[in-house]
């Protein structure tokens, strides 16, 4: 498999994708643990499998990007744990353009997203035959998890983000805080609003982390409450951060007549600042895993 | 120059569990690969900006194997995450890497590592088989991040800290221990007398045993200890072999953003690596196991 990328500088390089996975049985747990280079259209997506030894149902889980990917790696690597403790395979994987997986940066666009969240959903059907899945869509992940997920699948939204400018706006002000502790002094110019700044880079750059304009700009007016997905149940995670769009999701699923289940978590997140310090897991991990439990049990 | 590479992802043995990464081949690869050592936060292998990535694939373009990994309970790695200190860093994973490389046939290693990555790869120098050179980007010089902090810190970077204490805190013993080590930073003496430098005792171990190293010191927690022991840095780092090499790269970096900083530190160490393989040509010569 071949995919052409920039390599740093102005050459190219083609970056062929072994198709040998690494595959590893925990002798306690008897859980397989399979990381691959999922060959798709363009390329390949990193992707990875915890399979309990009988596998009576499936998720897919859809990271976030930038610095939520920091926040909840560890916490998606603990869901799948714990639901592959509950006999449930999972698949995670980082997006083409992002992350282990090929691409370039500027190839990181909802529409890739989408594509890829459908390669790992085959993925896990040729893992675990269950009919339906759960989609667990972290912050923008949610996105793309409520856009994929249809019919009989169940939905799961961690702090869901439901538009674009929104997001932006959290981490432009951040990024603010961030410059007063950092900066010598105030500057005689004026900031640039991040449509401005987008327009003029071709990025965003939020405390260190670069969001491309192809990513941005598909992002654009994609929105959970707008066109509310169909599906059988869905739970939606809030964290207690003062400033969340979870409720406004919750509210809009609720009137389009889905059935939604409300968590409020005691962790705390600040999303765009994290230090050296080990990420906290709180209720998150077992709460989210019993109810996927709960769904699997409920369709049989 | 290749332009042809492969990425493999893969899993290996730790101490305590199974550790993953992506093993990164160049078309023709030789028997010396780089092992990339980074601490941040819980990073996966890609790094923030996929910076990791593309330093792989800058090493392979240059014709060496290179591993990038998650450290113990980061990525897709097993076990328990924990917060290295200067005393108990990340050195158990290192070795593991470095065992992994080596069983694939790697005998040689040239070690590219950042903050805490590069201080486990230094404190795990020892037991790291076949090292050749060594680029530690922003080391601790002699504390961990919540030490540097508090010995630089200002008055009102304390009031700050006790106006947040709270007595369920302070019965949590990592938050306690990281009280008990700032208020030992701040209270020591030591920063008017020469103290015991433990990147110091590292560099001079590295020089002794002929290993190349190239340290580069950017801004952030350690900076005040760059320029606090600056002449003794500078006279350890002259006692390592050449090629060899300190950059002070904290105006150099100021402005840019992010990525510009990253692409710069992949060009140094690219660079870097390419001298010790023109410095050491048997090390282009022998295809891996």
């Amino acid at each position: 498999m071949e995919n052409m990328e920039k390599a740093g500088g102005a050459l190219s390089v083609s970056v062929f994708a072994s198709e040998e996975p690494a595959v590893r049985l925990d002798p306690v747990t008897g859980h397989q643990h399979v990381l691959r280079l999922f060959p798709v259209a363009s390329g390949h997506v990193y992707a990875s499998a915890m399979v309990p030894a009988e596998a009576k149902a499936g998720a897919v889980v859809c990271s976030s990007v930038g610095a939520d990917l920091l926040a909840n790696y560890g916490r998606e690597r603990a869901l799948a744990h714990e639901l592959a403790d509950a006999g449930i395979a999972s698949v995670r994987f980082h997006y083409r353009g992002d992350g282990n997986s090929s691409g370039r940066q500027d190839e990181l666009t909802f529409t890739g997203m989408l594509a890829d969240a459908h390669a790992m959903r085959e993925w896990l059907a040729s893992i675990c035959d269950a009919p339906s899945v759960t989609w667990v869509g972290t912050r923008i992940g949610g996105l793309v998890a409520a856009a994929s997920a249809q019919n009989d699948d169940s939905l799961v939204l961690w702090e869901p983000i439901d538009d674009l400018s929104w997001y932006i706006r959290g981490g432009t002000r951040a990024r603010q805080m961030s410059s007063m502790t950092t900066d010598p002094g105030p500057s005689e110019d004026r900031p640039m609003g991040w449509r401005e700044e987008l327009e003029s880079r071709g990025f965003l750059d939020l405390l260190g982390f670069r969001l491309g304009q192809p990513l941005l700009d598909s992002l654009e007016g994609i929105t959970i409450s707008g066109s509310p997905p169909v599906v059988a149940r869905v739970l939606v995670v809030s964290f207690a951060s003062r400033r969340s769009q979870a409720a406004q999701v919750a509210a809009a699923l609720s009137e389009a007549r889905m059935p939604v289940d409300w968590h409020e978590t005691a962790l705390r997140e600040t999303w765009w600042f994290h230090d050296q310090n080990v990420i906290p897991f709180g209720d998150l991990i077992t709460t989210t895993a019993a109810w996927i439990k709960g769904q699997e049990v409920a369709d049989r | 120059m290749t332009n042809a590479i492969t990425e493999q992802p893969v899993l290996f043995d730790g101490l305590e569990s199974h550790m993953a990464g992506v093993l990164c081949r160049p078309a023709e690869p030789t028997d010396t690969a780089v092992l990339i050592c980074w601490r941040g936060g819980s990073f996966p292998s890609s790094d923030k900006n996929r910076m990791r990535r593309r330093m792989a694939h800058e090493f392979a373009r240059l014709g060496v194997a290179a591993l990038r990994f998650d450290l113990s309970g980061v990525g897709e790695s097993g076990g328990e995450e924990v917060t290295p200190t200067i005393e108990n860093p990340d050195a158990r994973d290192v070795v593991s890497a470095a065992e992994f490389l080596h069983e694939q046939g790697f005998h040689n290693l040239i070690v590219v590592g950042n903050c805490f990555g590069a201080w486990s790869a230094m404190h795990a120098a020892p037991r790291l088989g076949g090292l050749v050179g060594l680029v530690a980007a922003n080391p601790p010089v002699r504390s961990d991040h919540m030490a540097a902090q508090a010995r630089d810190a200002d008055l009102s970077w304390w009031l700050e800290r006790i106006r947040k204490i709270r007595p369920s805190k302070l019965l949590d013993p990592g938050r306690l221990h990281r009280a008990r080590v700032s208020v030992q930073a701040k209270a020591s003496p030591v920063a008017s007398r020469r103290p015991n430098i433990a990147l110091i005792e590292r560099l001079d171990y590295l020089a002794e045993r002929g290993i190349h190293v190239l340290l580069l010191l950017g801004t952030g927690d350690f900076r005040p200890d760059y320029d606090r022991f600056a002449e003794e840095i500078a006279a350890s780092v002259a006692r390592v072999p050449k090629p060899a090499g300190l950059i002070d790269a904290s105006e150099r970096l100021t402005g840019l953003d992010t990525v510009s900083v990253q692409d710069w530190l992949i060009r140094v160490a690219v660079d870097f690596v390419s001298e010790v393989l023109a410095h050491h040509p048997e090390l282009r010569l022998t295809p891996p196991d």
